[in-house]
């Protein structure tokens, strides 16, 4: 196969030199080293004016050559042994005589030909070799001190050009064959044999760089042989002619680059390589050296953009730049483009980049030689021409090739000009026949070489699709057996390559990323086709490990466009191949296979198993870390939110703390899948994954679930930004790294701040642990305790790291109650660290590091049935707010659900948890802790022993007390034993309820109006905190006197009775506030009692003495009146009868009191019928006076008994 | 070959074919064609390099008979939106398949104008099926 399409055209105008390894040492690395090297010296100029290039081309071996007489580049113009000298001298004479054989063999394979030959010997030194002609032979000690090769090299070239043969008439060495019989004194065979020499005149013009000569020799040699009707000759002529044509038309627009040297290597070569002179046929200039350069454009000149053929195809011609030396003196500008003659510059003279093309329509001197001297031929005449070679050839069958190197010479032309519609067309109907199964010319391997032919000419021009059709007919050919043969690993091996590059064709591309999206771009089933036959190719050809990599391609890009029988029988295929590798195939990996010249890039098999949706997980609440800014150093714009620039606490990791990434897995197989090795990729810092080994469920086709929810585990074993990328895994026997990849498609990848290693407490109690949190692995504790009861408990908080804390705040979060003693209370704790913000927190210290503390607190059993976190914060308003001088322990009934009664009430369960928050003693940026946290949940269940179930407040024994009577429930099944009043005693039956009478003083710390004032404050808050400032000093007088002690002693328990609920009620507590105005009554001259009826008779005379009494601050003036009131019945209620109460003397009777002082007064009544009357004084206050609230005034109504008899 | 062998395909703008179709189409016709059908796609395919060289140059849509290999000749038409519409036969009948080929771009065009159907996506329409069948019996018997 031809390097390039437009070889077929330059081959005609290049001389073959055969280069051969010969005797006994072989050394393939250095003999190619050396075949490289004189592969650069490919061209000579042989002439200055006209230029003239000489090519030459160096192969093992030349095919045709029995057609070297017809065509003159088909000819062996010299040969190259080289051979190796080993350096062992007992075998010296040997070794030479067979290099020396060898080399005589190689002379004589090719004596007809020749014109001279070289044997490089490495190894040998120059008197060595005396057997063979010393001008022939090139003897250097290594490869390293054969400087002169090149040299040498190009003197052998210049021998081949210079050489004069003697050139007999021309015929081919079997014409005689096919010829008949001719007399030679005939006019015809005169022709004849004068159409051939020119023939053979412009062969050797155009293979000794004058083309414009060989033009008009062949032209002329047309002539002849059209008349002589050698048509065989013809033929050459019409191909030689415009194959010359092409070749200066493609010169001359710099579409090839015949006139080019190839660049040095390296710099190593580049000064290695001396400078030579190029004597030239027809001027003396010795003195012009020949450089190579090594400045040239790095793109190859043959290499062909795709153009569409409306675009403008002329392009302009590009300049030589020979320099003439001073000779000529004229000074062509240089022309930058490996494409033409750039590496030819003069000795010593220093090409100019500034120098610009003065005219880009400049042409070479040839042209200019075909311009002025004749018409140029229309393109169609080149075309017409290769169609009429094409004619003549196609008369012989033996010339095939030579008719197909024609056809193919055509096509570079159309190439060059651009008319790839014609070209395809052309190409078709020329091209169909020699693959055509009739053509028995052809053996199947020429076959798939021409196929070959066409997909690289295809590729070039850019037809990529045209180009794998062809490539895979060639694959086609080259895989066709006859019988009895079979097909072998080298086959595969060969057909391989090309059925790799078939991929770009139909639309694959094994570099891009591979999701596991349902959506293939591109002709589906042909890709499934192409890739399992790649697959197959590389699995015959013993490439396991490529086989390997494209049937998961395969698996993974079309999984769901494969049927199921296919899908099983590769899933096998991949099985059987794992099975054969030696080792775990690595599909991250890129491949190189052939010695590199494929490179298979890696793949992520990301669909076996799919793992979607990673999220990274916080650490759990008691490891994950939040950083707090010292609140000390705060900044000066404490009012602007945009100087508050938060630490980002939502996802912190910590140093040797397990961390976890949540993913999705799905096995989308419809068999079990088992992934073993799953783990995390990291970035960024040292992460150790933790392995995890699956076995997930075939796929349910009728759930479309997104699978299977798992945590995979890694730790990060240093500080500072952790990114995950990705997961690998081992499935199928491979091994598979992938990165993650987000529902929009986008690789992403998880950032996680990893913090320096923390220290770590826990808490320990003293309690039985109890397990409250069926997902929290907290440590936690329970409790039972009656109502009423008090224990005492320890809590040991311990630091089991190696890190000290330098602070540590602890913090109780219990139910709130707002009156009596607190659930859990820290016993002797204090003491708080200073310089730093404790915020709630009840106590604070130092621990070192491998150190633990105790601390002491209390549980005491508050009464079970309500605590102030069961109200709303309406509801504790609304109790507030509302006077209520009669109250239940149940705040809001309505809301008790009536079946309540039904079940027994046992107790109650209470949570509280101890909160430790503590900073580790690591370093940090200036204004930051790194603050965990550890807390210990406690269950406290509390069981009802004797509790409060309803209370009333009644007037005490003076003005100035009060009864609290307080109704105590005995809610255990033993008989329980009150003290209350320093040493008054009751018992209490099980299951009942007793009334404990407690007598208190009026509290005379709040005013009387003082509630009311805190109604009048301007916000709702403000008057909740002043009610309960009031309420807290309320109950700290009352809570001095209600110190009800319980015991059973049955069960040897003892407590006291919670009066919680009692305390935070403010209505009652508002009861005994000493009222602002209080009436004391005397009947008669005795004391009244509350709530004793007086008995009188009808019409009996009552001396009523009230004393009015003051505690306001200033003096009230009022008027005081009373009232009557009938009490009919217990439904009925009462009716205003004023009327039936006669007043003797003043009813009204106006008063003034000053401040901690009495003023007394008199009424004398009588009534005038029988019943139950109640009589209420009234104050009206003076004008100038504020108006008494029902509240400011104390004083208990007076009931009258009235009967006929007494 | 002596029958008249017609393969249909319309190729969306990645090289996929969006819709395909033999005549005449009978079942046990499908049933043969699916084994070799591949081969079709093969010869179709690298027709469409000599398709686009022809969209290029050409304004017309009917661009007759673009490619040839062994016995399938390939006719080509290409929508005002490059979409291109192949036609492999084994017998030379411009006029009937240049009239498919119109009647055809008439019913793509309606087939597209669905809010429903993405451009590009495979044609799952029994409706396009049976006009196509009956502008094959109708032109191309």
């Amino acid at each position: 196969m031809k390097g390039s399409t437009s070889d077929f055209l330059t081959d005609v105008q290049t001389v073959n030199i055969v280069i051969k390894q010969i005797g006994p040492n072989k050394s393939l690395p250095a003999y190619k080293r050396i075949v490289e090297r004189c592969f650069r010296q490919n061209v000579i100029q042989v002439s200055e004016n006209p230029r003239r290039l000489f090519h030459c081309k160096f192969v093992p071996s030349v095919s045709f050559t029995e057609f070297s007489e017809l065509q003159q580049h088909r000819r062996v113009f010299g040969v190259i042994g080289v051979a190796f000298k080993s350096a062992d001298e007992k075998t010296e004479n040997q070794e030479e005589e067979e290099i020396v054989n060898a080399y005589n063999k190689l002379k004589n394979d090719h004596s007809n030909h020749i014109f001279s030959s070289r044997c490089i010997i490495i190894g040998a030194k120059q008197d060595e070799f005396n057997n063979i002609e010393r001008h022939e032979k090139l003897c250097f000690p290594s490869l390293e001190d054969s400087l002169e090769l090149e040299s040498a090299i190009r003197e052998l070239m210049h021998i081949s050009f210079e050489k004069k043969a003697e050139i007999p008439c021309p015929t081919l060495p079997d014409e005689t064959r096919w010829q008949a019989f001719e007399l030679k004194t005939t006019k015809n065979y005169r022709k004849k044999c004068l159409g051939r020499c020119r023939k053979q005149h412009a062969d050797f013009c155009l293979l000794t760089g004058l083309p414009q000569l060989a033009l008009e020799a062949y032209e002329a040699s047309i002539d002849n042989l059209k008349a002589a009707s050698d048509y065989l000759w013809l033929a050459a002529a019409y191909d030689g002619w415009a194959s010359t044509f092409c070749i200066l038309n493609a010169e001359q627009s710099g579409q090839i680059n015949s006139g080019a040297f190839h660049r040095v290597a390296s710099m190593q070569t580049m000064f290695t390589i001396p400078s030579i002179e190029i004597n030239t046929s027809n001027n003396n200039t010795p003195s012009d050296s020949l450089f190579v350069s090594n400045d040239s454009a790095l793109s190859s000149p043959n290499g062909h953009k795709r153009h569409h053929s409306d675009e403008h195809v002329g392009r302009t011609s590009s300049p030589m730049s020979i320099q003439n030396g001073g000779i000529g003196g004229n000074e062509t500008p240089r022309n930058e483009s490996f494409g033409n003659e750039s590496g030819i510059v003069s000795n010593g003279s220093n090409p100019s980049l500034k120098e610009e093309p003065k005219s880009q329509q400049k042409k070479n001197p040839i042209s200019n030689f075909l311009d002025k001297n004749r018409d140029k031929p229309p393109k169609e005449r080149v075309l017409e021409y290769y169609k009429n070679a094409i004619e003549e050839y196609t008369k012989f069958s033996f010339a095939g090739w030579l008719e197909y190197e024609s056809v193919m010479r055509a096509i570079v032309y159309l190439t060059f000009e651009r008319e790839y519609i014609k070209l395809e067309q052309f190409h078709r109907d020329h091209t169909g026949k020699y693959l055509d199964d009739n053509n028995d010319y052809m053996n199947h391997h020429m076959k798939a070489q021409i196929c070959l032919n066409s997909a690289a000419m295809y590729k070039e021009i850019g037809f990529i699709r045209k180009q794998a059709f062809y490539a895979r007919l060639s694959v086609l050919f080259e895989l066709h057996v006859t019988e009895g043969k079979q097909r072998s690993a080298s086959d595969y091996k060969t057909v391989y390559p090309i059925l790799y590059k078939t991929l770009e064709g139909y639309g694959i591309n094994l570099n891009e990323s591979t999701e596991f999206s349902n959506q293939t771009i591109g002709p589906e089933k042909l890709q499934i086709k192409s890739l399992h036959e790649i697959f197959t190719a590389a699995n015959r050809a013993g490439h396991t490990d490529a086989a390997i990599r494209h049937l998961c391609s395969l698996l993974q890009v079309y999984y769901p466009s494969l049927e199921l029988s296919m899908a099983t029988r590769l899933f096998e295929d991949l099985d059987n191949l794992v099975k054969t590798s030696k080792n775990v195939h690595q599909l991250n990996q890129t491949l190189s296979v052939e010695d590199g010249k494929i490179i298979i890039p890696s793949l992520q098999m990301t669909r076996f198993p799919m793992i979607t949706n990673p999220t990274v997980l916080p650490l759990q609440s008691h490891l994950a870390p939040t950083i707090v800014q010292n609140q000390s150093q705060t900044s000066v714009f404490i009012y602007s939110p945009f100087a508050k620039k938060k630490p980002d606490n939502s996802l912190l990791w910590v140093t040797d703390c397990p961390g976890e990434v949540e993913i999705s897995v799905k096995n989308c197989r419809g068999i079990e899948l088992i992934v073993k090795e799953l783990c995390l990729i990291s970035d960024g810092i040292n992460f150790e994954s933790v392995q995890a080994r699956l076995i997930l469920p075939p796929e349910d086709q009728n759930s479309k679930s997104d699978g299977a929810t798992i945590r995979l585990i890694g730790v990060p074993r240093e500080a500072g930004d952790l990114y995950i990328v990705g997961y690998s895994c081992n499935v199928f026997g491979l091994h598979n790294e992938c990165r993650f990849s987000c529902s929009s498609q986008k690789h992403t990848r998880l950032h996680v701040k990893v913090l320096p290693k923390l220290a770590k407490l826990h808490l320990e109690c003293s309690l039985p642990r109890a397990p409250i949190d069926e997902f929290s692995d907290e440590p936690s504790a329970e409790a039972v305790v009656y109502s009423g009861q008090t224990f005492e408990h320890t809590i040991t908080v311990v630091n089991d790291s190696d890190i000290d804390v330098k602070y540590c705040g602890v913090k109780v979060w219990q139910p709130t109650v707002q009156g009596g003693p607190a659930l859990i209370k820290l016993i002797d704790v204090d003491e708080h660290l200073e310089g730093v913000d404790k915020g709630e927190d009840l106590s604070s210290f130092k621990l070192a590091a491998n150190s633990s503390r105790e601390l002491k607190f209390s549980i005491f059993g508050i009464d079970p049935t309500s605590t102030a976190d069961d109200l709303s914060d309406e509801e504790k308003v609304l109790e507030s707010v509302v006077p209520i001088a009669t109250t239940h322990v149940n705040p809001n009934p309505e809301v008790e659900a009536p079946d309540m009664d039904s079940i027994p009430y046992t107790g109650r369960l209470l949570t509280c948890d101890f909160t430790v928050r503590y900073h580790s003693d690591v370093e940090s940026k200036e204004d930051e802790f790194y603050e965990r946290k550890s807390r210990l949940p406690i269950a406290i269940s509390i069981i009802p022993a004797v509790t409060v179930s309803a209370w009333h407040v009644l007037p005490g024994d003076s003005p100035f007390s009060r009864y609290i009577v307080v109704d105590v429930t005995n809610s255990t099944e033993h008989d329980a034993e009150l003290v209350y009043s320093a040493n008054r005693r009751m018992n209490v039956l099980p299951k009942e309820t007793c009334r404990v009478p407690i007598l208190s003083p009026c509290c005379s710390d709040v005013a009387g109006g003082a509630f009311h004032q805190a109604k009048q404050r301007g916000s709702h808050m403000m008057q909740k905190i002043e009610t309960e400032r009031l309420r807290q000093i309320l109950e700290a007088h009352v809570s001095k006197h209600l110190d009800i002690r319980w015991a059973i002693p049955s069960q040897k328990l003892e407590g006291q009775v919670p009066v919680g609920s009692l305390l935070s009620s403010v209505a009652l507590l508002k009861q005994l506030v000493l009222p602002a105005i209080s009436l004391d009554f005397v009947i008669n001259g005795k004391q009244y009692v509350s709530e004793d009826d007086v008995t009188i008779g009808i019409g009996q005379n009552v001396e009523v003495d009230i004393t009015v009494i003051s505690s306001l601050p200033e003096t009230f003036n009022g008027i005081l009146s009373i009232d009557c009131e009938q009490e009919i019945s217990h439904q009925l209620g009462s009716n205003p009868s004023s009327h039936l109460m006669l007043l003797a003397g003043p009813k009204k009777i106006p008063f003034s009191v000053e401040k901690t002082k009495q003023h007394k007064l008199q009424f004398n009544l009588s009534f005038i019928v029988e019943g139950s009357f109640r009589v209420r004084p009234q104050i009206t206050p003076s004008p100038g006076q504020s108006a008494l609230l029902p509240e400011d005034m104390f004083a208990t109504p007076v009931a009258f008994s009235v009967s006929t008899k007494f | 070959m002596s029958n008249k062998e017609f393969y249909f395909a319309i190729i969306g703008h990645f090289d996929q074919p969006i819709f395909e179709m033999d005549f005449p189409s009978s079942e046990k016709k499908s049933k043969e064609n699916a084994d070799t059908r591949h081969l079709n796609h093969y010869i179709g395919h690298a027709a469409l390099d000599i398709v686009d060289e022809y969209a290029l140059t050409t304004p017309q849509m009917y661009l007759k008979m673009v490619d040839k290999f062994n016995e399938w000749y390939v006719s080509a038409f290409v929508t005002a939106s490059r979409i291109r519409f192949i036609m492999l036969h084994t017998q030379r009948s411009d006029e009937g398949i240049k009239q498919f080929f119109q009647e055809m771009y008439e019913t793509y065009i309606k087939h597209s104008m669905n809010p429903f159907y993405q451009i590009d996506g495979h044609i799952d329409s029994p409706a396009f099926e049976q006009k196509a069948v009956l502008y094959g019996k109708k032109y191309l018997s």
